[in-house]
C-alpha cells in the first residue's frame, strides 16, 4: 500500500503509470472544471467560475509541460541516463493528489466561505468571523496541507527512480526545478488567458 | 548457505585467501590470493548479476520478473557497476 501511494514508479511499469496518469489528468481536469477551480500554477489553484473545459485541459497542459520540462532537465544534470517517459510518468501521476482538491468545492463551499470571511477582513471585525465560514477554511487548509506533502513526497520519488538521485545535491536540484516550473507555469497561464 | 565473509570483523579491512583445501584428498595450499571483485559484493548484488546474465542481460525482462520497473532496476545495476569500479581502484 505503501509503495502505490508513495512510491509507484519503483514496482510499476512506464506503460501502466502512463495510462493511469493519462486518464487521471483529463478526469481531473474535469472535475476541476465542473467544481468551479482553477489551477494557475504547479503550486496554486484558485476559485473561479465561466472557465471553458477546454481552458481547463490547456492549463492541465501548461502546468504538466513546465513540469517535465524543468524536472527531465535537472534529471538530466544529475544522471545522463534519464528518460523523458519516466519524468513524464512521475509528473502525471505525483499530480493526481491534486484533483482531490477541487471536490472540496462542491456547491462552491470553500468559494463562498473565502468570500465571505472577506467581508470580517478588517482588525474591528475579525472576532466576529462566523463559524460556519471559517470550519470550512481550516478543513480545507489542513487538507491542502497534507495533500502538498503527497504531491511533492510523490514527485520527489519519481524524480528520484528516474534519474537515479542521491544526496543533498539532488534535492536542491529538484527544489530548483520545481520553483521554475511553478513560476513558468503561472507566467504561460496567465499569458493564454 | 553460509554467508562467505569479504570484510575483516574487527578492522574492516578486505579479506584475503590464505588457506585452500582438497575435500578428496585433503591437500592444503597456503598463501595470500586476494578475492575476485565480484565475490566482494554482497550477497543481494551477486543474486542481482547472476538473474541479469540468466535473462541475457535484458533489463526489461529482469524487471518484469522482478516486479519492479525498469529505472529500478537499471539504478541498481548502475550502482553495482559504481560499487564494482570503486573495488577494482
Amino acid at each position: 500500500m505503501k509503495t502505490l501511494l508513495f512510491k509507484p514508479f519503483e514496482r510499476y511499469s512506464e506503460q501502466k503509470l502512463l495510462i493511469t496518469g493519462v486518464i487521471a489528468t483529463l478526469i481531473g481536469a474535469l472535475v476541476t472544471n465542473l467544481l468551479n477551480c482553477k489551477f494557475i500554477g504547479v503550486l496554486k489553484m484558485t476559485f473561479i467560475e465561466g472557465t471553458s473545459i477546454g481552458q481547463s485541459i490547456l492549463d492541465n497542459i501548461i502546468i504538466l509541460s513546465c513540469l517535465i520540462l524543468f524536472l527531465f532537465l535537472a534529471g538530466k544534470y544529475i544522471y545522463k541516463k534519464t528518460r523523458l517517459i519516466d519524468i513524464i510518468v512521475t509528473a502525471l501521476v505525483a499530480f493526481i493528489p491534486l484533483y482531490l482538491l477541487p471536490v472540496f468545492n462542491i456547491n462552491d463551499t470553500i468559494k463562498i466561505a473565502t468570500e465571505n470571511i472577506l467581508k470580517y477582513a478588517s482588525s474591528e471585525l475579525a472576532n466576529q468571523i462566523p463559524l460556519e465560514n471559517l470550519t470550512p477554511l481550516v478543513i480545507f487548509g489542513f487538507f491542502t496541507l497534507a495533500i502538498l506533502v503527497w504531491f511533492i513526497t510523490l514527485l520527489y520519488n519519481g524524480f528520484k527512480t528516474a534519474s537515479n538521485a542521491k544526496g543533498t545535491k539532488a534535492m536542491v536540484v529538484f527544489g530548483i526545478a520545481l520553483i521554475l516550473a511553478d513560476t513558468t507555469s503561472r507566467v504561460l497561464i496567465h499569458y493564454f488567458n | 548457505m553460509k554467508k562467505l565473509p569479504v570484510n575483516c570483523p574487527s578492522c574492516e579491512s578486505p579479506l584475503v585467501v590464505s588457506q585452500l583445501s582438497c575435500s578428496e584428498c585433503e591437500t592444503v595450499i597456503s598463501g595470500s590470493y586476494s578475492l575476485p571483485v565480484l565475490l566482494q559484493l554482497s550477497n543481494e548484488d551477486q543474486d542481482f548479476i547472476f538473474e541479469f546474465i540468466l535473462t541475457s542481460g535484458s533489463l526489461k525482462k529482469m524487471a518484469a520478473k522482478m516486479g519492479k520497473s525498469y529505472p529500478t532496476v537499471r539504478n541498481k545495476l548502475d550502482d553495482i557497476l559504481e560499487k564494482i569500479n570503486n573495488l577494482k581502484n
